[in-house]
């Protein structure tokens, strides 16, 4: 209920900037140039091998417009710890897509972005809005953004099993030229997850003399709600000869906090 | 340690997003302030190497290897969500 309260305080307050950002008049600013991204990942370690690959594609409509496409893709072939203690190993295949249109008025750059990532147990969908704004002779660039996400979370061999769980997320930011060399940014993001949080897989064995293997099992309980806090501070400096000294600092606090069951544990 | 994000936190943070907005909303010449850096100073900032995301693709795989194993999230400025590890 506090956390409902909160999100609707922030989604009156995101449209009250956003509103504030339109009254706001002044000279043109420029969207990002074309560009096509090919990228290939791969990780070996701890028994798994995740790879594949991921393209990204930008392209102006016109001045004012831009439409981003994005695809990403992980090939999963693993013997996690949970594979290695209770089941046998598995390979999956994880799609992502998103696609993004970009607006830009005057000095207001808005956007939205779709996405849909689909593995055999998980679908996840989400949107997310940003504006940004440039401000103060152009030395400061201001940016907010919402996102809401929905995940149908199953569990492959069991055709009953099928959950629920949402994800809010507020973010805001700063960006301000300090020096003719030197930028800085800070960014914060707040996240709240609510719903099935569990890995529907995860398992807790514990010791049950009434069993004849002296040996039972049982699902894991979660907390139904996950909130975390983010931000980041980021400095980029320009050095002789065309070269960037980048630096950055983040942290993020996690909590798990609602109802939880009382723990079944023996 | 334990650190616990209370709601009066989250509520602190968003007011204080607003209010920090609002002055950017203002302009800092409403206190005095000039713009110090001029347009025609601007050439090495507006060089593609100063960008703080200059390869969005390899950002955003960074940002969900992070959250899918270490359940760090959140103030990349990229998309995240759904971290294919179940």
């Amino acid at each position: 209920m506090v956390v409902t309260n909160l999100l609707n305080n922030s989604v009156k307050l995101f449209a009250a900037i956003c509103l504030a950002f339109t009254t706001l008049m002044a000279q043109a600013a420029v969207l990002d140039p074309d560009r096509a991204d090919m990228l290939y990942h791969s990780y070996e370690g701890g028994g798994m091998t995740i790879d594949g690959p991921s393209v990204m594609l930008r392209k102006k409509a016109s001045e004012s417009v831009a439409i981003t496409a994005y695809y990403y893709m992980d090939s999963i072939s693993s013997a996690s710890v949970d594979v290695i203690s209770t089941a046998s190993p598995y390979t999956e295949k994880r799609h992502e897509g998103q696609i993004g249109v970009e607006y830009l008025y005057d000095k207001t750059l808005m956007s939205l972005n779709l996405r849909q990532s689909n593995e055999d147990d998980y679908l996840a969908q989400s949107f997310s809005i940003n504006v940004s704004q440039d401000t103060f002779g152009d030395l400061t660039n201001l940016n907010l953004g919402l996102s809401y996400g929905d995940n149908e979370i199953k569990r492959n061999g069991d055709d009953i099993f099928e959950e629920q769980s949402e994800q809010y997320r507020i973010r805001a930011g700063i960006n301000q030229i300090l020096t003719r060399n030197l930028t800085a940014s800070l960014n914060v993001e707040a996240i709240a997850d609510s719903g099935y949080l569990n890995n529907p897989y995860r398992t807790v064995r514990y010791v049950d003399s009434s069993i004849p293997s002296g040996v039972g099992y049982q699902a894991e309980v979660y907390p139904e709600t996950r909130n975390s806090f983010a931000a980041k501070l980021s400095a980029s400096y320009f050095l002789p000869y065309r070269a960037a000294l980048r630096c950055f600092f983040t942290t993020a606090i996690l909590t798990t906090v609602g109802k939880s069951p009382p723990a079944m544990l023996k | 340690m334990t650190f616990t994000l209370s709601p009066r936190l989250i509520a602190l943070s968003l007011k204080g997003i607003a209010l920090l907005s609002l002055i950017g909303l203002s302009g800092c010449s409403s206190m005095g302030i000039e713009p110090w850096v001029k347009p025609y100073e601007r050439q090495n900032l507006a060089d593609p190497i100063m960008r703080l995301n200059r390869h969005p693709s390899a950002s955003m795989h960074v940002a969900h290897v992070l959250e899918g194993r270490e359940s760090a999230r959140g103030a990349e400025g990229t998309g995240g969500g759904g971290c294919g590890c179940n």
